[in-house]
């Protein structure tokens, strides 16, 4: 398949839990240079399906620090790395478990990179908090980065 | 430590579960004094939420209350509103979303069976170390979930909460090329299926017998998914006949209640503590399926009133041969229907529907003014109704299996807490277990 792919994960009426899929929707408005963008829920299996056989998939989603910064942007490169488990999801498997399911069954991309914006606001209800709407277009343009980075064939896979 | 006169036992956050709660078993003087089940999620007041919305708006907004089984929301949301409308769907259309149901089932009771349930049967911690010891067992659960996956794309516009369903039918009709492309997947996941079967037959079950009654809908001609007749058995063990009611009087038998120790309501039927689910519809209406497929229940040990809740996951996994079985007839005999949708005009009116959704009986009611405006709704969940159930069943697990140290005790309830594929985050979330022995 090859190719990019941009998942965003989260609830838009989680409030902050909406990050990612606003990322995701500037990037799209945008026409950021990826072969797919994709919304999703996190659910490891459907995480697996959606960056299998992926040149680069780079997957965006809102996350807890202690003690936290909102708005702050965290990038990991899971090429290489163990992603902790144990992540808040409602379905038994989340980003981490499919990381790892997908280093075990080889159906990792070639590079994974997720970036992980802070929230401050995860209660019912829509819109961003202002730390975090300001962090969504960085995290966007970050993102952008890696695509364009790819697109010239300019990816280097991590040390 | 099993020899102490006081023990509690603390689970504090459930693991491979949809959505969050906690358990707290108190024993005293080597007696299981009680077992709460505790739903700490917050209540989401998705009832208060549709009161003042239009009505063709419930079947956006409930499927958000759950991302494994928003199809079952949006079906029974259409059904009922349709109902106090005045408006029956059939035909192909009906068929249509039947072929959607078929493909929720399918993706959910995959999940569950192999992401969620098998390392309890296979004595490993979780998928990812059941992935480590049999990769084909794994690589094949996931097959079989996203052939279920794709029939919810296909038809829903998306997996996660489903766009493309509306009032009278859908927003747009598949395309033959998509239906041609579910046909060939779903060869495959028959195989699948039917391997799932076979190596779920196989697996050793924990004796654990419960005494509940039972709730399921029983269709007049095919196993429950869309539709059917709310039917309660008074009993596992009972062989007198059950008590059948029609759907619109659902709230006369089944009552929900509010216990101070959880956020989701629980719920009796007739008085009766019940269960809902794989179980009880086996029990319901397993003469409803193809005999071949009963007699793979026969095979597996499963009689009429199989009352051991460690083989509901023989139960779900001929439930989704079934289900996979379901989508080729209805896919074989698809003709285009003439529109997407038939109208549905508002009219004042009460509208109620029940369906079978994976984890089990789902019931919805709205009431409509004459410009379509929900005046009240009412949503009873099947997690809810089986909560009770459930503190009853680990009350008599535990008693049995005192002699167990505390973290063993705990691994064990959570695989019996398992076997009901609770729905926390539509009950409304789940495990954290407490053990206290004094």
């Amino acid at each position: 398949m090859g190719g990019t792919v941009v998942i965003a994960i989260g609830n838009e009426y989680r409030q902050d839990d909406g990050a990612a899929p606003a990322a995701l929707r500037l990037l799209h408005d945008t026409c950021a240079p990826a072969d797919r963008f994709a919304h999703t829920d996190g659910e490891a299996s459907r995480l697996l399906r959606l960056w299998q056989g992926r040149n680069l998939a780079v997957v965006v989603d809102a996350v807890h620090a202690h003690p936290g910064c909102p708005g702050r942007i965290h990038r990991l490169d899971l090429a290489g790395t163990a992603l902790l488990r144990g992540g808040a999801n409602t379905h038994g498997l989340g980003l981490g478990e499919a990381v790892e399911l997908g280093r075990i069954l080889d159906l990792l991309p070639d590079r994974l990179v997720v970036l992980g914006i802070e929230g401050e606001h995860f209660g019912w209800g829509d819109g961003l908090s202002p730390a975090v709407a300001e962090a969504v277009p960085k995290a966007a343009s970050l993102v952008h980065d890696l695509l364009v980075e790819a697109a010239s064939g300019q990816l280097r896979r991590p040390v | 430590m099993t020899h102490r006169s006081h023990r509690l036992l603390s689970v504090s956050s459930l693991a491979r579960v949809e959505g969050e709660g906690a358990m707290q078993v108190h024993v005293v003087d080597g007696e299981v004094e009680s077992v709460r089940l505790s739903i700490y999620e917050p209540p989401r007041f998705f009832e208060a939420l549709l009161r003042g919305r239009r009505y063709d708006e419930p079947v956006d907004i409930t499927s958000r209350i759950c991302g494994i089984c928003p199809v079952a929301y949006q079906m029974t949301a259409c059904q009922a509103v349709e109902d106090a409308c005045g408006v029956t769907v059939d035909g192909q259309l009906a068929a249509l979303r039947r072929l959607l149901y078929c493909g929720e089932w399918i993706e959910s009771h995959s999940l569950h069976i192999y992401l969620l349930h098998a390392p309890d049967f296979l004595g490993l911690p979780d998928a990812l170390a059941l992935a480590r010891a049999d990769r084909a067992l794994v690589e094949r659960g996931l097959r079989l979930k996203q052939a279920g996956n794709q029939i919810m794309e296909v038809l829903g516009g998306r997996a996660v909460h489903p766009v493309n369903v509306r009032l009278g039918g859908f927003h747009q009709l598949p395309e033959r090329e998509e239906l041609d492309r579910l046909t060939a997947l779903l060869r495959t996941a028959r195989h699948d299926a039917e391997a799932t079967v076979a190596w779920a037959i196989a697996l050793d079950f924990p004796e654990l017998h419960i005494r509940h009654a039972t709730l399921a809908l029983r269709p007049t001609d095919s196993y429950p998914l869309d539709a059917g007749t709310p039917t309660l058995h008074h009993a596992f063990s009972d062989a007198a006949p059950p008590t059948v009611f029609p759907v619109e009087e659902f709230e006369q038998h089944v009552v929900e209640a509010q216990a101070p120790h959880t956020t989701a309501l629980t719920a009796t039927a007739d008085g009766l503590r019940y269960l809902t689910g794989p179980l009880a519809r086996w029990r319901t209406a397993a003469d409803l399926l193809p005999p071949d497929l009963r007699d793979l229940g026969s095979t597996a040990g499963l009689d009429t009133a199989c009352d051991n809740p460690f083989r509901s996951i023989v139960v779900r996994a001929i439930e989704v041969l079934w289900a996979v079985r379901e989508a080729q007839r209805l896919l074989d005999a698809y003709e285009p229907p003439p529109a997407p949708a038939v109208p549905v005009p508002p009219r004042a009116g009460v509208g109620r529907a029940a369906t079978e959704a994976p984890r089990g009986l789902l019931y919805h009611r709205y009431e409509l003014a004459a410009d379509g405006t929900v005046l009240d709704a009412n949503i009873i969940p099947p997690t809810a109704q089986n909560q009770s159930a459930i503190e009853a069943d680990l009350r008599d697990f535990v008693q049995q299996r005192l002699h167990l140290d505390d973290t063993e005790l705990t691994r064990q309830c959570e695989q019996a807490i398992r076997n009901y594929d609770p729905c926390i985050s539509c009950a409304t979330h789940f495990l954290d277990l407490t053990v206290e022995r004094r």
